[in-house]
């Protein structure tokens, strides 16, 4: 409902709800451009939030982010590099290219992180992953001044770019990681108990990981394809669904993930009025936002993190 | 005033001084150049454009982006010739190389437009004779019009450099003349993925503003003096202009023609939409007397096509990009 | 012999052979004694730029990972909590506001000093403990970062590829008196840390650890985030922000080695190869252009990182 246009209030939403005249420019603004917005908010914030808390929980270390598995430099590597090899070309084909570069790059992480029991490993794994991509990125962007052009605009992940299409597809693939990542909690909370007792119960750590990290990758992706590379979701979420109390893996799963969703939506909403006219994206109003909050968080919370 | 300033300061400039060592003031003090160069290696991004409407061909230039196979927009090919004597023009790309540059044995090195540091200035001071930017401007605040007189200065070809510089000016100032009523019509130029508006201190928007154009209120308002802004893409009144430019930097127009929006805004109803494809676009941002006549060429027909009053007169270019109304 | 011995026999070989490679091996033959412009070249051109690469590679080495074994966290380096980051802004701030790359190293050791004192401050609740130090370093230089971006779109195209370029990290503006500094902060700062490699080791283990030694946790962790936050942003203002070799450094010391601890000297040597051969790529033509050598640190430390790990854990 909150925009930079003005003049759309409740008289237009029951108008747009109605469906009597679709070539309003009210109805346009409501239908096409803030429906889908808030929807890519809630899909891509929901995604990072129970990635984040999965990544944390896998790599027991509170600084992991989905963006550690290299998906985002994986995605933003591989779209740079088809506008290098091919050409210019309309932002919008890029969408594949993204896809397959975040997949293969969860998929390198994983199949080293799988390979040891020690969680040091995956964050080694997943960093060095991420710094080789995004070198490789830099090194591309500084050869070409229109794949500079594209990602600059592109590495502000923003929520206003998906068409409908592109969230059906991307709402499929968030589904199988979040299937995947209920199937995962509960192995998690066991896990937490020590390797043997969850090797005991039947809960492999290499098996774990494997279903694991398929999950986070799913999840990124989906965030990925929709929003672009979203930095700080991932990490805040699971912190900020740590404050609200314990639980198991799981509560706190899904608490991360509505505290995901929530704050892109409010920086969203926040970064449409806060200097009326000009767009300032939802991935920089998420930082700034977020980075403040972490850290009154940590402040709060010092004696308990050690 | 100041640029008629400097043209004034460039005549009057003794043609006979051009034999005897030049002293050229600079950002970071000055140079002298003590005979006229023969061997120029030229590191402005635009430099090569410049050096070419004098009449002279650098050993080497830099490249900004695209253009054929050696780096040069169709603007530029026809004027780069072949030099007796003299192995020219090798295209520079990348980083400035010292080692690379010094090898040439150049007698000038011009930089008036790089983005040259301090340290690599005095560095290649060693080689030749190094022009940075003119004093008291940043790393891009370099006129065509100061580079112009400059180059014409070091290489003693003042009374050419005046006639570019003027030539170029005639030009726009013919057309502006002879479009009374292009006066005060509005105009505003987008990057449609975005969509970017550009602000007052463009280059682009500089241009238009030579030939009587202003930017619509609110497309001012929101860019604040700046270069450009992103549209927030409900709001279509900064694109509320007599004249709507799509630029096409390579990637098509395809975000203009897919805007949600788009059958609501007045330039599209009218029929005054120009898309410039992406030489057209280079050669607006590009901003040299070659490349402004080679612009002014192509966009002056799309102007008065998309000024003309009638809804129904198609802009050349428009449907093939995509445009439709 | 053993393992550590051959290690730094061969990183030491590695070195030399490469700063001799760099300033013999050019795009032509070179006769300095004869030749004027070959000794410029020699001497103003190509050394500087070795020895700003072995000196600034070295520093980020040492300070990466004396920080990464105080923090007990391996993402916990100086380029990733924020003093990097902060270096970057404050140049890229004084770039955009000036239009002019002059002063970048004045506003890099400002910004990079006031990030890691802000960082310091912020994390002070009657002591420093490591895992809230690293997350509002986390934060800060994800803030940090997206004040640069926005001070990106401020500027012109040519002038934000200017600031891109000066991102990406590189020492082609070697001169000799920026090797002066660079060189007197990794000397200092690697006496320093050496002096307290032993308390940054014991506090690696373990606040306790550290207690029982005698040793006062928040004072060495202080002295040693403050003085690494030197180092860093002297590197940025000299060369940009190189990337990942503070990061990449001390982990590839310590899975070679397969010792713990600081291994300070094996990641200060580390760090340089790291730079050197980076600064060899830069000097190659790739598709027709000079890259920076920034761009280079990841793509020879992110595949050693990944290969080492691989045979690490293949071995398990």
């Amino acid at each position: 409902m909150i925009g930079a246009r003005s003049g759309i209030g409740l008289a237009e939403f029951q108008v747009w709800l109605a469906g009597t005249a679709p070539d309003d420019a009210a109805s346009i603004v409501l239908g096409e451009m803030r429906l889908p917005r808030t929807v890519t908010a809630l899909l891509a914030g929901g995604a990072l939030g129970l990635g984040g808390a999965l990544i944390q929980g896998l790599s027991r270390n509170p600084l992991a982010d989905p963006g550690l598995l290299g998906i985002n430099a994986g995605a933003a590597f591989a779209m740079v590099a088809t506008v290098w090899w091919l050409g210019p070309m309309a932002p919008a084909l890029l969408l594949f290219p993204a896809l397959c570069g975040a997949a293969l790059a969860a998929l390198t992480v994983s199949s080293i992180a799988t390979l040891s029991t020690s969680p040091v490993t995956l964050i080694l794994a997943g960093a060095a992953l991420t710094a080789l991509l995004s070198a490789a990125l830099r090194g591309l962007i500084l050869l070409d001044p229109y794949a500079l052009e594209v990602y600059r605009h592109w590495a502000v992940g923003a929520v206003d770019r998906a068409d409908v299409a592109t969230l059906q597809t991307a709402a499929l693939v968030a589904l199988a990681g979040v299937v995947l990542s209920l199937t995962v909690a509960r192995w998690l909370d066991v896990l937490a108990l020590g390797a043997d007792m969850a090797q005991s119960l039947g809960a492999g750590v290499g098996r774990i990981r494997l279903v694991g990290l398929t999950a986070v990758a799913l999840l990124c992706t989906a965030a990925v394809m929709v929003a672009g590379p979203i930095a700080f979701v991932g990490l805040l979420a699971p912190h900020m669904a740590r404050l609200t109390g314990a639980g198991g893996m799981l509560s706190q799963m899904l608490r991360a993930a509505l505290f995901g969703g929530g704050l892109l939506l409010i920086a969203d909403i926040l970064g449409r009025v806060i200097v009326p006219g000009v767009a300032i994206e939802a991935g920089l109003g998420v930082t700034v936002i977020g980075g403040p909050f972490l850290i009154w968080l940590v402040r709060r919370q010092a004696e308990g993190l050690t | 005033m100041r640029r008629v300033l400097q043209i004034l300061l460039v005549m009057v400039w003794p043609i006979a001084l051009a034999a005897e060592p030049v002293r050229i003031d600079h950002v970071w003090g000055s140079t002298t150049v003590p005979e006229p160069p023969k061997r120029i290696v030229s590191l402005s991004f635009t430099g090569i454009d410049n050096w070419l409407s004098l009449g002279l061909s650098p050993i080497a230039y830099r490249v900004w982006y695209g253009g054929d196979a050696a780096g040069l927009w169709p603007w530029a090919q026809p004027l780069l010739q072949p030099v007796a004597g003299l192995d020219n023009g090798l295209a520079l790309r990348g980083e400035i190389d010292l080692e690379q540059i010094a090898r040439l044995k150049p007698d000038l090195i011009e930089a008036m437009y790089s983005g040259i540091s301090y340290a690599q200035y005095t560095a290649l001071s060693r080689v030749a004779p190094v022009l940075p930017p003119p004093p008291e401007t940043s790393d891009f605040g370099a006129s065509w019009q100061q580079m112009i007189a400059t180059f014409g200065a070091a290489t003693g070809k003042t009374a050419q450099a005046v006639k570019v510089t003027k030539d170029t000016q005639n030009r726009l100032n013919a057309i502006r003349n002879a479009h009374p009523q292009w006066q005060g019509k509005t105009a505003v130029v987008v990057w449609p993925d975005g969509p970017l508006i550009y602000g007052p201190q463009d280059a682009r928007v500089r241009l238009l503003h030579s030939l009587g154009f202003v930017l619509p209120p609110a497309a001012k308002r929101f860019a604040r003096g700046g270069f450009y802004f992103a549209l927030d893409r409900e709001l279509t009144e900064p694109l509320d202009a007599d004249v709507l430019i799509w630029l096409d930097l390579g990637g098509g127009v395809g975000a203009a023609a897919r805007h949600p929006l788009r059958q609501t805004m007045r330039a599209v109803r009218e029929g005054r939409e120009i898309v410039t494809d992406p030489t057209l676009s280079a050669a607006l941002s590009y901003a040299t007397p070659p490349s402004i006549n080679y612009a002014l060429d192509r966009l002056v027909p799309l102007l008065e096509q998309a000024l003309d009053g009638d809804p129904t007169t198609a802009v050349d270019g428009s449907a093939e990009a995509g445009l439709s109304r | 012999m053993t393992r550590i011995t051959v290690l730094y026999v061969t990183l030491a070989g590695l070195l030399l052979g490469l700063a001799f490679a760099l300033l013999v091996v050019g795009q032509g033959e070179l006769h300095p004694f004869s030749v004027p412009l070959d000794r410029t070249i020699l001497l103003h051109f190509r050394a500087p730029r070795v020895a700003l690469a072995l000196v600034t590679g070295a520093g980020l080495g040492m300070a990466g990972t004396a920080v990464q074994t105080l923090l007990r966290n391996p993402l916990a380096s100086p380029d990733i909590i924020g003093f990097s980051a902060g270096a970057a802004a404050g140049a890229a701030l004084v770039i955009v506001v000036s239009g002019t790359g002059v002063w970048a190293g004045a506003g890099a050791v400002l910004g990079g000093s006031v990030t890691a004192a802000l960082v310091l401050a912020l994390a002070w609740r009657g002591g420093i403990a490591p895992l809230p130090l690293v997350l509002i370093g986390v934060s800060l230089s994800l803030l940090l970062a997206a004040a640069t971006d926005v001070l990106l779109s401020l500027a012109p195209d040519l002038q934000a590829s200017e600031v891109t370029r000066f991102l990406s990290g590189s020492f082609a503006g070697a001169e000799w008196h920026r090797v002066g500094w660079m060189g007197a902060i990794t000397i200092i700062g690697g006496v320093f840390l050496a002096w307290h490699t032993f308390a940054v080791d014991r506090l690696g283990m373990g606040d306790d650890m550290a207690r029982a030694l005698g040793l006062g946790p928040d004072g060495v962790r202080i002295r040693v985030v403050a003085v690494s936050a030197v180092m860093v942003s002297v590197s940025v203002a000299v060369a940009g922000p190189i990337p990942f070799v503070a990061f990449l450094s001390g982990p590839l010391a310590r899975q070679l080695s397969k010792q713990s601890g600081t291994v300070l000297l094996l990641s200060g040597g580390i760090g340089a190869a790291l730079a050197l051969g980076a600064e060899a790529l830069s000097g190659m033509l790739i598709f027709g252009a000079h890259l920076p050598a920034g761009v280079f640190t990841a793509l020879i430390g992110g595949p050693a990182m990944l290969g080492i790990l691989f045979l690490n854990t293949r071995q398990q």
